[in-house]
């Protein structure tokens, strides 16, 4: 089952960060850079907790709880830095390093969420499993 | 309108959103939400491109009721492309000029909301952040190594290394009674 789960966020991670590069092209092509390289710092966002959870699933060695007890402490650990430099830009109102910071926050609130979904529903869907049996 | 000026300008307007922003205001002053609706991107990303526009100069802001309005800097926009390029600029100029823009990027480097990050370890970009704190200080003025360390430490928690290398650099001098800063 754990497998089933890291296949479908990897998967989930791979069409993320297929879309951004897509939608990076797209505004490329359309001249807008600074748009185009918003939608890099998300797909770098994605790229990295990819490989977070690559470590987290060594790390666990098939402990379902342990791969998602080492994901969640690093979503909270990592965004920390950048929540601080969101707060830091905003006192000295620059709103370019605000925007960078806002998208990369708001790409691991959406990574939370997928993982949440991912994770936990599977979870329950192998408890009520259980129970049925 | 400097070539620095200029560059800074093209570079900004080369962008399609910031085209279209520069487009809307041509017609009329607006804000930030209103730009949204019009072009189609979210008030965050006008607001990033509103910011670039103000920092070349091409926009300008200003207070209307609870509205943070923003207006084409008409005057940038009447100076003429033939204007830009008759410019004249002579050699001693430009590498006045080349010089200054060095010294920012290591300012813009080495300094975060008026915090030195950390101490460069080559000599020319050390001397130049030491200029920097160098400017804390006022002249024909006495300075116990407390307040020295204190103008320092407002800087950087290294007080200690800087007030050395101050010294080193004379851009600070001491004898018994204190420290001051050595003119120029």
């Amino acid at each position: 089952m754990i497998e089933q789960k890291i296949s479908k966020l990897n998967s989930y991670f791979d069409e993320e960060i297929s879309l951004c590069k897509q939608r990076s092209e797209t505004l490329l092509a359309d001249d807008r850079a600074d748009e185009a390289a918003h939608e890099k710092i998300k797909a770098n966002v994605y790229d990295i907790f990819r490989t977070i959870l690559s470590v987290a699933v060594k790390t666990g060695k098939g402990d379902s709880e342990a791969v998602r007890h080492f994901f969640l402490l690093k979503v909270q650990q990592i965004p920390s830095n950048w929540a601080a430099s969101y707060e830091q830009a905003k006192l000295h109102d620059d709103m370019v390093k605000m925007q960078i910071e806002q998208i990369k926050l708001d790409t691991i609130n959406n990574i939370k969420e997928m993982f949440a979904v991912i994770w936990d529903a599977s979870q329950a869907q192998n408890d009520s499993e259980w129970r049925k049996e | 309108m400097t070539e620095t000026d200029a560059i800074r300008l093209f570079k900004c307007l080369s962008d399609k959103s910031r085209l279209q922003i520069l487009k809307s205001l041509a017609i009329e002053d607006m804000y930030v939400e209103r730009l949204a609706e019009r072009l189609g991107i979210t008030a965050p990303t006008v607001s990033f491109h509103l910011k670039k526009l103000a920092d070349a100069g091409a926009v300008v802001s200003y207070k209307s009721q609870y509205y943070t309005m923003y207006s084409l800097k008409k005057d940038i926009f009447e100076t003429s492309i033939l204007e830009i390029l008759q410019e004249k600029s002579d050699e001693a100029e430009i590498q006045a000029r080349r010089d200054a823009e060095y010294r920012q990027k290591v300012i813009d480097v080495f300094f975060e909301y008026g915090k030195l990050k950390a101490i460069p370890a080559q000599r020319k970009k050390e001397r130049i952040i030491l200029e920097v704190i160098a400017q804390a200080f006022e002249y024909d003025r006495i300075y116990s190594e407390r307040e020295v360390n204190i103008v320092i430490a407002d800087f950087h928690d290294d007080f200690c290394t800087i007030r050395r290398d101050m010294i080193g650099e004379h851009l600070l001098d001491r004898d018994a009674k204190g420290y001051w800063r050595v003119k120029p």
